[in-house]
Parts: C-alpha cells; sequence; structure tokens
C-alpha cells in the first residue's frame, strides 16, 4: 500500500491513556495503569485495520479513545484531518456521527425491549437525517444491507439470534453513514459459521460502502483475515504493524511469533509440519509493567539492553514497523 | 489399545414448556487408554450435555433416556446419581476441568484446601498425607512456590493459575478419563497453548484419557487424535482428526471447516465461505436429516428418508449421511 496516492484519515501520535489506582478514604492516586502507553498509526480512508492482542492489551481503550469515549491523557488524534482529542463534548457533536461502534457483546450494547426499527431508527432522528417520509424506507435499506428482512423492524431483539443481534448493530451503526467504523471483537464467543458470516458480512460491507473500519480481536486469524494491515499491541504499546501478509509470512518481532505459533491451523496437513513453542509467563500487570521493552520478561531473545531502553517503532520494510532492537 | 470408556447409545432429553428438547440423540464414542479425543461442534450441539450425562449431573427435569456408559467393565448409568458409587465414579475415575477458572473455584477456600478435600475423600488420606501430594500436584501443573501459596484464595491467583489449580484437581486422583469442557471466549491464546501443552503432558505421563469438547477446529487438529463432530445432538463424523479434517466426508464437517479464517489467508486470497443458517431448534425435529436445511449437497433421498444410521467411509472413519463429499467432483 502506497500512502502517497491514498489519502489519511485517522492519524495517532504519541497517544496515551491512563488510568489512575486510588486507594483509601481520601481516594489519593497511588498509581497508574498505563492502558495505552504512546503509540502512533495511521489509518488509510477504505482500508481495514486489524488490532490483535490479548486481553487487557490495550486495545479496547485504544479504540474508545479515538471515538472519543473516552479522552485521552495525551496525544493527538486527527480524524479528516481535524484534532479531535481535546474536543470538548460541545465541540465533538458534530463529529460524533462520522465514527461508529460495534460492541463486543449485542446483548449489552442495546436496550433488549426496544424494537430494531427504533434501535436503528434512533440515530436517524437524533442527527436529523431524515425526514418521516424517507425514515422508514431508510430502515429497510439498512436492514436489507446487513442480510435481514427488512420485515424485522417489528421485532424485539429478544426475540433475535446473536448473529442477528450483531447485524442489528452493524445496521445502527451505518446508519448515520460514519466516515470510521471501530470494530470492538464484535464476533467473539459466537459459533463459528455465525462468526463466519458476520465478518463475510462485514468484508462486503467494506467493499460497497467503501468502510474505514478498526477491527479489534483477540484472534490473530481472524484479525489477519479481515483486515489490510495489522497491528499487535502487547501490554499498552504496538509492537509491530504490517499489511497482514507480510506480518504472517515474516513476523519479527517474538511477540508476534509466539502469537502466530501458539494459534493452530485446522489442516493436518500443515498443523503437522509446524513448529511451536509455548511463551512462558503471563501478560504483566499494567499498573507495574516492567521498565524497558515490556515483553522482555517473556521474550526467549532478550539482551541487558531490553530491560533498560524501550524499543521505538521503527521501519524495517515497506509498510513494515517493529519495536524491537533485536528484530 | 484398552478401551476406558465406550459410551454406547445414550440419550438425554430435557422437557421445557415447548416440548421435549432431545439434547443428546444416541451419541455413541469410546476413548482408549492415553489418548485424546475431540468432540466438536457448535453451541446447542449436545456436546456438554453428552458429557455431563455421562457423569449424571444433568439437571431434572433433565433425564438420561437410554443408553449405557461402561468404565472399569461397568455401566455406571446403572448407579444412582447421587449414589456414594457414583460419587466415588466422579472425581477417581472420571474428571472435569471447566475451564471457566472465575467460577468452578470456591473463592472461599483456600486452594490447597480445595484439592485436599478432594484427596481426603476419595483416596481416605489423613490431612497430612494429603497437604504434601498437594504440593507435589500444584508443583506438576507448575505454580511456583507451591509450598506456602496453598494456603492463598483464589482472587490472589491470576487467571492462568487458576486454571493450572484445576487441573491440578481434575488429576488428584488419577483419574482414567479426563473431560475438559471449554467455553469458547475465556483464555488467550497463548495461556490456552500454555494449559493444553502442560494438559498434554500431564495425560501422556499419566496415562489418563482426555476429552476436548471445543469449536476451535484449530486446537483439535492440534491435539486430538480422534475427532467426533456432533450436530444437533448426535454425531454426524467421526474418526483420526488428521483424515476427517483432511478429507471431510459430512457437509457439517466441511461447512464448519471452510468457516474458519487461516493464518496467512487474507481476505484477498480465499474467501471465507461459512455455513448459512442457524443450528435448529431441537424441539419437534423431523425424522429426516437435521442439517438438511443448512446443506448444500441435498438430494431427493435425503428428504423422503430418515436421518440415516451411522456408515463407515473409511478405516475408522464413520460418517451419518447419505452422500459422501469425496464421491462429488
Amino acid at each position: 500500500m502506497n500512502k502517497s496516492h491514498q489519502e489519511i484519515l485517522v492519524e495517532v501520535n504519541n497517544l496515551k491513556m491512563y488510568f489512575p489506582v486510588r486507594r483509601g478514604i481520601f481516594r489519593r492516586k497511588v498509581g497508574e495503569v498505563k492502558a495505552v502507553d504512546d503509540i502512533d498509526f495511521t489509518m488509510m480512508r477504505n482500508e481495514i485495520l486489524g488490532l490483535v492482542g490479548e486481553s487487557g492489551c490495550g486495545k479496547t481503550t485504544t479504540g474508545r479513545c479515538i471515538s472519543r469515549l473516552y479522552k485521552p491523557t495525551s496525544g493527538s488524534i486527527f480524524l479528516e484531518g481535524t484534532e479531535i482529542s481535546a474536543m470538548s463534548e460541545k465541540q465533538l457533536k458534530p463529529i460524533r456521527r462520522s465514527i461508529g461502534i460495534v460492541f463486543q457483546n449485542p446483548y449489552t450494547s442495546m436496550p433488549p425491549g426496544q424494537r430494531v426499527g427504533n434501535i436503528i431508527g434512533n440515530p436517524l432522528i437524533t442527527y436529523h437525517l431524515t425526514d418521516g417520509t424517507e425514515y422508514k424506507d431508510r430502515i429497510a435499506e439498512l436492514l436489507h444491507s446487513v442480510g435481514l428482512d427488512p420485515a424485522m423492524a417489528n421485532r424485539t431483539l429478544t426475540e433475535l439470534s446473536p448473529g442477528q443481534r450483531q447485524r442489528v448493530a452493524i445496521a445502527r451503526t451505518l446508519a448515520p453513514q460514519p466516515s470510521l467504523v471501530i470494530c470492538d471483537d464484535p464476533v467473539s464467543g459466537m459459533d463459528v459459521s455465525v462468526q463466519a458470516q458476520l465478518i463475510n458480512l462485514l468484508d462486503e460491507l467494506q467493499e460497497s460502502l467503501g468502510l474505514t473500519c478498526l477491527f479489534l480481536t483477540r484472534d490473530l486469524a481472524m484479525g489477519q483475515y479481515i483486515s489490510d494491515r495489522v497491528a499487535v499491541m502487547y501490554s499498552g504499546r504496538i509492537v509491530e504493524l504490517a499489511t497482514s501478509r507480510e506480518l504472517c509470512e515474516n513476523p519479527l518481532h517474538p511477540y508476534t511469533r509466539a502469537l502466530i505459533s501458539a494459534t493452530p491451523v485446522p489442516d493436518p496437513v500443515l498443523e503437522s509440519k509446524r513448529h511451536y513453542t509455548v511463551l512462558p509467563g503471563e501478560a504483566p500487570d499494567p499498573v507495574t509493567p516492567p521498565t524497558g521493552c515490556h515483553f522482555h520478561p517473556r521474550c526467549p531473545i532478550a539482551v541487558g539492553e531490553c530491560h533498560e531502553e524501550r524499543p521505538p517503532l521503527r521501519e524495517v520494510g515497506v509498510d513494515h514497523y517493529v519495536a524491537c532492537i533485536k528484530a | 489399545m484398552v478401551t476406558v470408556l465406550d459410551v454406547q447409545d445414550l440419550r438425554t432429553y430435557l422437557p421445557t414448556k415447548k416440548g421435549i428438547v432431545k439434547a443428546v440423540d444416541g451419541v455413541s464414542f469410546h476413548i482408549d487408554e492415553g489418548e485424546i479425543i475431540g468432540i466438536a461442534g457448535e453451541s446447542g450441539c449436545g456436546k456438554t450435555e453428552t458429557m455431563l450425562s455421562i457423569v449424571q449431573l444433568i439437571q431434572p427435569p433433565g433425564k438420561i433416556m437410554s443408553g449405557r456408559v461402561i468404565i472399569d467393565d461397568e455401566d455406571i448409568l446403572q448407579l444412582k446419581a447421587n449414589s456414594p458409587g457414583m460419587r466415588s465414579v466422579r472425581g477417581r475415575k472420571m474428571s472435569f476441568i471447566f475451564t471457566d477458572p472465575k467460577t468452578s473455584l470456591n473463592p472461599t477456600l483456600a486452594i490447597g484446601r480445595q484439592i485436599t478435600e478432594v484427596l481426603e475423600t476419595h483416596l481416605d488420606m489423613d490431612k497430612q498425607a494429603a497437604r504434601e501430594r498437594t504440593v507435589e500436584l500444584l508443583d506438576m501443573v507448575g505454580v511456583p512456590d507451591a509450598g506456602a501459596r496453598m494456603d492463598d484464595r483464589p482472587f490472589q491467583f491470576s487467571n492462568g493459575m487458576r486454571q493450572r489449580v484445576m487441573i491440578a484437581m481434575a488429576l488428584a486422583c488419577n483419574p482414567m478419563v479426563v473431560i475438559t469442557d471449554e467455553p469458547t471466549n475465556v483464555a488467550d491464546i497463548t495461556t490456552k497453548s500454555q494449559l493444553l501443552e502442560l494438559m498434554k503432558g500431564l495425560v501422556s505421563g499419566l496415562n489418563t484419557s482426555l476429552i476436548i469438547t471445543t469449536q476451535n477446529l484449530g486446537m483439535l487438529t492440534r491435539y486430538a487424535r480422534r475427532v467426533y463432530v456432533m450436530y444437533a445432538g448426535r454425531i454426524v463424523e467421526s474418526g483420526p482428526t488428521a483424515v476427517v479434517f483432511n478429507n471431510p466426508c459430512h457437509p457439517y464437517t466441511l461447512g464448519l471447516l471452510r468457516s474458519v479464517p487461516r493464518l496467512g489467508v487474507n481476505k484477498s486470497i480465499k474467501k471465507l465461505n461459512p455455513l448459512l443458517g442457524l443450528t435448529p431448534d431441537l424441539i419437534d425435529m423431523p425424522p429426516h436429516c437435521a442439517f438438511l436445511p443448512r446443506c448444500t449437497y441435498k438430494t431427493e433421498r435425503c428428504e423422503r428418508e430418515p436421518w440415516p444410521d451411522m456408515r463407515p467411509v473409511g478405516e475408522d472413519h464413520q460418517i451419518r449421511c447419505y452422500v459422501d463429499l469425496r464421491e462429488i467432483p
């Protein structure tokens, strides 16, 4: 992907999100959870960027900062050239509709008793995007686009299966025609056939509507399938960023390699040829992360320097960045 | 190979307001000594109910209607669910590893106590011996500084460590068969592979058999020697994992495999080809194949005739289908 020919939609610079840890009767601040610890990346228009990492790595926090559900501690976020990281709620109001979010759990992200039509129609009314005559047609159109029968508008959410609910959530997100969609692990915990159906739907929508999408997931196989480029996060930092293909064929960071090795392939011939190593230990406590490179206590190739300095995310190839001094 | 557990024609029905759910409808499988097998299938296929039926932990009004579960030459379905005999089967001969560590340990008891209790009950150990054995067990599963940590409570452990405790508990009495039921949404992949590697090592060391029930076909490819694929309360395909996943003969198995994204395959190279539709409601099942509405290989015969019995299509490889995918170009 050549950046110069494409328009940058999102640019994130030095993004930090620290949550205070308070203790005692005066709620004194005793520490910080560095959920997102100084990350940079850009997103092109019409691309899907995957953000892959295990639970607690900061991918959801990153998504929430970019959608400004959180106000980041520091750093800048440019959306279509506008700096949004420090905006007040009032300033954000006209920008809200350009950022859509599909949450992980369709059982808690929408009011269960409401009718599907109301849920999808709500953003249309809130943002004054339709007059009375078009309203129903637009809902039918949205339902159709996510592969649901337009007659479903009159059903309540409780009547729907998890996969159908997530389709409703996607339709609601797309209703105000956002320029950026953040998908926070929208298929995790679902049946494999339903996962694949939803992923194919996202893929089709991305092509037909030209969506730009930040896809957060724990599943590397899923992340690299749907995304054009993938960023791997570990303990609040991006450790590697590359095109999907490059990441799988030429992973450079030891954590990326460990993730790839731990992800089995349901193909007996391939699987029998793969070598896999078990990564020892567990992800660090975000309140007291290790010094230097956060990965060094688990890293098989760590050297003395890794304990001291944080390795910068440096360019090692065309559109391939890695934060490891040994790579 | 010695068969340690043989399940024959197991049926478990769950009456509900809307009708009877045939959660397990004639399931037969076996596992050999020291073997790892997998039960694959999506939620609602009856894999968990099958496992719970084996140890008679089905809650009423759910009822085991028929079948035989033979372990150690004894049909344990003949035992009453609450009888001392059945209790000694659970734990001593068979045990469960529930992979949700947050809810499966008692939060108010020290983890050491939760393991010594098992040893004292099933193996009649005295307190001192049980404590010593517990330290050994915790050491074996890789809990660091086991002697000191056994008086800690579950909340003082990380998720990964709690799962190790669960494994130690399951292996405490050297059971013949260990069952691990894996909810899809729990551990991270690096933790999960740590635990599975650990379990694999332990069961081969102790010559225990392991049943893994999961949706994760990749995990089964890596760990299970044989696999049973379940759909709507029945087994639809069984055989050696290497054969079944390489050359699936049942349309459902093929559909599952095609639904899973593979590392190194981006959407620009090959699109996923998922199964369409949803798993069926298990109430009022039609007599014909339950997979029929989602099947892309159905023939006229499938609608006319009842769901067929399992038939062999290769060495130790069976399917429940009139169609054999290998014969279709």
